[in-house]
């Protein structure tokens, strides 16, 4: 390979692959320890403010009022299913053709490559695990035992919540523990009368005000950091001027940066991680351009691995050396396997009569929330686990375009208030199996000369029961409410569309059954930590970023204790 | 119209090429377009389809928007109405009078001028109030659209 720097620049204390929402952490909490810091991220650069070149167009600046051109939609099958793939943000999305992988079974990836990953465009929930949770496994006898509790991961959860500034209500709810809250954002006449009903009527059920990385109130270290309040534009996936929700452009980075610690490499594809057979730990890493495919390796004491779910697995499986064939600690042969995801396939709508003498004014970041009850105190169905749901309402807004000439014209100025209508989706827990995996293809490479990765996953049996479960509770719900036309939407959505995998790289007490170590240090490769969505051992209910979080933020900081203490 | 009173119609073409890149639509189509966008949304003590260029937004649409088999049905639609006109008032939709175009209107709105037209009446009226709609006189000065509403009331009271 091409030496054009010497060694010694092209070491680092540390290294960081990928600068989404775990990268990020890992780089805040590396250089603010004095740890000189390498972050490399396959994609371009997207500066906070100065790259969201959307964020304050108005409706009409948008050519097609925020649709998709037909050859847009065509040549991206899979990124046009996400939501947020329109006109005002698709340019922070992978395109389909610009980095191919092969499912097995159908598996919508949706990637976004650049700095910031897709902490830009997330949909900001942010609730906390609880030991309902940690200690699912090992109670209902799947995946194996995390090897950490709630009271491992609650300081950590605290640290992440002050510095990215959550909004939420303390509950008092015991599934879902209360934290660091900035004020809650408030639910609208309808949801609060449903919450009533549902505590007065259902035992252990809550509807609360769903927790989420708004600034809805900032204190003195958001300001620092050049945030300042949630404007409630709900313009999100463009990146927000205000800095109002936390992503890793407007928070951790440009913190991380402040150190003077970091040094920030876009472009480069991670290739491999490099082993040192002597040293008996990992060397460096192999970097790809992105642009030119020049190859450079890059050399540190410790590497942390956050290129997302399904990248860190590709990266890892892709590290092969005399000492590891099959990838880098993959022992036990069970790297890239039991990957999980949530289970979103399942909506429901009704309409509500009453209170319309109330409407919603403005807009909010957020919506209720519905924490898991099934299966929580007790095994109580023939499927395990069980699922959290979103519960929103509002009112409908019509308008008569009826006729047409002077009268429309009219009339368009006019809506009429509808009925309260509701809308609930589903976010269950899925079951991680041995034959959900991901590996890399024999011959296809990808244009960087990495093997293509191959994605074979799918749902399962305890998936479809706990649908029908969702659909039966949350009948019963609004039924018990006084709520008319209840609808049940099967939505037909492959995995990954969820954009919550997870796996493949799972923590665990047993090296002989895990990869990771209660600390994510790969068992058989200590100063290799993945703390990314790879490393789940369970995926829970509750949206994951936050988990990813303050698992990134604990290990990153017992890094720097070991290499204090010459452990590493 | 001998005897009749000219009425003057504010279909009037500006002069001029056509304000798209129009392909597949002729430039007689645009023209169609715009006058039928006109009285769907005339010009009144506030801007009309014309002045908005509503017609250019619809265009717009149908030509990068749609799926090519949409398209093609779309524009058959557009075909089938010239026809339709051509074969009440042996004239093209531009020179009708205006009596004669919201005779053909009302039609369209009764659903009594077949599957293809209505198609394409359908298609295009939802497509001149969206960009009506979303139109930055209307979301400026008609319809203030707030791109930073700084506030949320789930609780706000109806105005009775």
């Amino acid at each position: 390979m091409p030496d054009r720097t010497n060694k010694q620049q092209r070491t680092f204390d540390a290294i960081v692959i990928g600068s989404g929402i775990s990268g990020g952490w890992a780089a805040k909490e590396l250089t603010e320890n004095g740890l000189k810091t390498l972050v490399l991220e396959r994609g371009r650069d997207v500066k906070h403010n100065v790259d969201y070149p959307t964020t304050n167009m108005m409706p009409f600046e948008f050519a097609y009022r925020g649709e998709l051109t037909n050859a847009v939609k065509e040549a991206n099958p899979i990124a046009s299913k996400c939501y947020a793939f329109r006109e005002d943000a698709f340019h922070f999305f992978v395109k389909d053709k610009e980095h191919p992988y092969i499912q097995d079974k159908p598996f919508d990836w949706i990637r976004g490559y650049q700095v910031g990953g897709r902490s830009l465009l997330w949909a900001r929930q942010t609730q906390r695990w609880s030991d309902f949770d940690f200690e699912g496994p090992a109670r209902d006898g799947f995946a194996v035992d995390w090897p950490i509790r709630y009271r491992d991961l609650a300081p950590w959860y605290s640290h992440v919540e002050r510095f990215a500034g959550i909004a939420g209500n303390r509950d008092g709810i015991p599934e879902l523990p209360d934290g660091e809250f900035l004020p809650a954002y408030p639910l609208t006449a309808v949801e609060d009368y449903f919450a009533d009903i549902v505590r007065k009527k259902f035992r252990n059920r809550y509807v609360i005000s769903g927790r989420c990385a708004h600034l809805s109130k900032p204190a003195p270290i958001h300001f620092e950091q050049g945030r300042v309040k949630c404007m409630n534009r709900t313009l999100c996936q463009r990146g927000c001027p205000f800095g109002g929700y936390f992503s890793s452009n407007s928070t951790t980075l440009p913190w991380a940066d402040r150190t003077g610690n970091m040094t920030l490499r876009p472009f480069s594809v991670v290739q491999e991680i490099l082993y040192d057979q002597q040293a008996g730990r990992a060397g460096g890493v192999r970097v790809a351009d992105a642009e030119t495919g020049e190859v450079t390796d890059y050399f540190a004491r410790i590497i942390f691995v956050n290129a997302g779910s399904l990248n860190t697995n590709l990266i890892l499986l892709n590290s092969k050396s005399h000492r590891f064939p099959d990838g880098l600690g993959n022992d036990n042969g069970l790297l890239g396997k039991y990957i999980a995801f949530h289970n979103y396939s399942a909506r429901m709508y009704a309409k509500y009569d009453g209170l319309k003498q109330y409407r919603t004014d403005g807009r909010t970041p957020t919506s209720g929330y519905i924490p898991r009850f099934r299966n929580v105190y007790r095994q109580e169905t023939d499927f395990l686990r069980g699922y959290a749901a979103t519960l929103y309402a509002g009112r409908v807004e019509y308008r008569d375009t009826k006729g047409f000439g002077k009268p429309l014209k009219h009339k368009l100025l006019k809506t009429e208030l509808g009925p309260w209508q509701l809308g609930s989706n589903m976010m269950g827990e899925t079951i991680p199996r041995e034959q959900n995996r991901v590996y890399l293809d024999a011959d296809a490479v990808d244009p960087w000369g990495i093997p293509q990765l191959r994605v074979d996953i799918d749902y399962d049996d305890n998936d479809e029961k706990m649908r029908e479960d969702y659909f039966d509770q949350m009948a019963e719900m609004f039924e018990a409410a006084g709520f008319r036309d209840i609808g049940r939407e099967k939505v037909d959505m492959a995995p990954g569309l969820d954009i919550h995998e997870m796996g493949g790289v799972r923590m665990g007490h047993d090296p002989r059954t895990s990869l990771l170590n209660q600390w994510n240090q790969l068992h058989h490769c200590k100063n290799v930590f993945v703390t990314d969505g790879a490393c789940m051992t369970s995926t829970s209910t509750q949206n994951p970023s936050l988990t990813y979080m303050a698992i990134t933020a604990r290990a990153a900081n017992h890094a720097v204790e070991e290499l204090r203490r010459g452990d590493l | 119209m001998a005897g009749g009173i000219t009425v003057f119609s504010a279909c009037h073409s500006p002069a001029g090429k056509p304000a798209v890149d129009h392909l597949p639509f002729t430039e007689s189509d645009e023209e169609t377009l715009r006058c039928l966008a006109e009285v769907i949304i005339p010009a009144t003590e506030t801007p009309g389809a014309t002045a908005l260029q509503l017609h250019v937004f619809a265009i717009t649409l149908v030509r990068d928007c749609y799926a090519a088999d949409e398209r093609e049905k779309y524009l058959g639609g557009l075909h089938a109405f010239d026809t339709a006109v051509n074969v009440l008032y042996r004239k093209r939709f531009k020179d009708c009078l205006e009596t004669e175009k919201a005779e053909v209107l009302e039609k369209m709105e009764e659903d009594e001028m077949g599957e293809a037209v209505g198609f394409f009446y359908n298609k295009t009226k939802s497509l001149i109030i969206k960009g009506y709609l979303s139109s930055a006189y209307v979301m400026s000065e008609l319809n203030r659209y707030e791109l930073v509403p700084g506030r949320f009331s789930g609780y706000h009271p109806v105005e009775s």
